[in-house]
């Protein structure tokens, strides 16, 4: 192989940009590994694109050093750059008095580093407090446009029997086949308890489960997905044994709507 | 130090060698990634990615399949450009902003510690412009020789042997022998 003619070709600056395919890149190794001409041209190609590089970038301040460090070396969090660079430049300078100003510094610099620590840190609950509203608002929006939807139906649950301080809001949604319930007016279910929704058919008195309702805190609504082809003439919701039931224990029916 | 010499060295994995890496190679990805991304709290953020990928993933890298600075730009360009697309922009690499990286330097140069930014600008004026496209392309932007090809409309014989003309007069005013 003439060596001076495969430098000439270009291909070296086509490796070291990474933009040869890999069969051709290892190809490309193994001669170089053989020739240590080869070696040395890459090598300079290598060093003008990292002066290149460097020379674009914008100042890369300390803080970015530190944070990365951090993320790494989680017990060393406060180790700086400047630390480890410090008690060389004092010595190669031999002079006491540089050491001092450097001290100075070295106790200024770590208190603005601190300080931009803090603000960045600030900046990062900040930020996260905003993605936490802006999928609130979301959510918001998604729970309107349900209720506001014109084939979503408002049934007022009442009480019934014993219960009949208690009342329930169901949100009926016939075309996507979901209801939504709002069970804040209902009391909370005690221990070992929970309160199940039913679908019921009237004439004969038909009740299908339609699942638990576990609302994730008190006032949230609780969204059940309904089985296409079922039937629902009211909405009943009972107090049940933890788990549920198969068939709704009456005595404790605590509300009932007509759809 | 060579750079098998560093890798062997950053493969120990302590601190040391984390500065080690840091301060050979973070001002360069980082003008690698602020190429892409134009945004220099941005471009901060993705290189904290960048560095961490590099440690972390350091055990993959393959001397055979290329140069560790080849390797480590190649994290930065991904890096960056995933970053680019999540913007929403969702265009394809080849929409990356036309600025390239003279503009980075002009922007650059007056911010930069390092006082050579400003000779490197008036150094880097001198490249031609076909240059300064095709290093723009096949460098910062990681296209392929056979897409740069098809993107400046150059035969992929021309494009090798003209690149190399560029990289040579890079070297020449960078003075790099």
């Amino acid at each position: 192989m003439n060596i001076k003619e495969y430098i000439e070709s270009g291909i070296l600056e086509l490796y070291v940009y990474g933009a040869l395919e890999e069969s051709e890149s290892k190809e490309v190794k193994k001669k170089i590994d053989l020739h240590p001409e080869l070696q040395a041209e890459v090598e300079a190609i290598e060093l003008a694109l990292h002066r290149l590089a460097s020379g674009t970038a914008s100042y890369l301040p300390a803080t970015n050093y530190a944070k990365i460090k951090a993320q790494l070396f989680k017990s060393n969090q406060s180790k700086s750059k400047i630390v480890r660079l410090l008690p060389v430049i004092g010595y190669a300078a031999g002079l006491s008095l540089f050491i001092t100003l450097s001290g100075i510094f070295y106790v200024e610099n770590q208190s603005v580093k601190q300080e931009l620590e803090q603000i960045v840190n600030t900046k990062e609950r900040i930020e996260l407090e905003n993605e936490r509203l802006v999928s609130l608002e979301q959510e918001y929006q998604s729970k309107i446009e349900f209720l506001t939807d014109k084939n979503t139906k408002a049934i007022f649950l009442s009480g019934q029997g014993n219960y009949q301080e208690s009342f329930a809001q169901a949100f009926f949604n016939t075309k996507e086949n979901k209801v939504v319930i709002d069970l804040k007016n209902l009391p909370e279910a005690p221990n070992g308890m929970v309160y199940q929704l039913w679908s019921l058919k009237l004439n004969p008195l038909t009740p299908t489960s339609l699942g638990l309702l576990k609302p994730a805190t008190k006032n949230s609504f609780v969204a059940i997905n309904l089985k296409p082809n079922l039937t629902t003439e009211a909405l009943g919701i009972t107090l049940e044994p933890a788990g549920g039931s198969a068939t709704p224990t009456l005595e404790r029916l605590y509300t009932l709507g007509k759809v | 130090m060579t750079q098998d010499e560093l890798v062997a060295l950053i493969n120990k994995k302590d601190e040391q060698a984390f500065d080690y890496l840091y301060d050979m190679y973070a001002q360069s990805l980082f003008g690698v990634i602020e190429n892409i991304i134009k945004n220099k709290a941005q471009s901060e953020d993705v290189l904290q990615e960048v560095m961490v990928k590099i440690w972390k993933n350091l055990p993959q890298y393959d001397p055979e399949k290329g140069r560790f600075f080849t390797w480590i730009v190649n994290i930065a360009r991904n890096s960056a450009i995933d970053k680019y697309r999540s913007k929403a922009y969702k265009k394809e690499r080849k929409n990356l902003d036309a600025n390239n990286f003279v503009h980075s330097i002009a922007t650059h140069a007056s911010l930069n510690s390092q006082t050579n930014a400003i000779g490197l600008e008036r150094f880097i004026k001198k490249l031609k412009p076909t240059c300064i496209k095709i290093i723009d392309l096949l460098f910062f932007k990681g296209f392929t020789h056979k897409e740069a090809s098809e993107n400046l409309e150059i035969p992929l014989g021309t494009l090798k042997t003209r690149n190399r003309a560029c990289i040579h007069e890079l070297r020449n005013l960078l003075q790099v022998k």
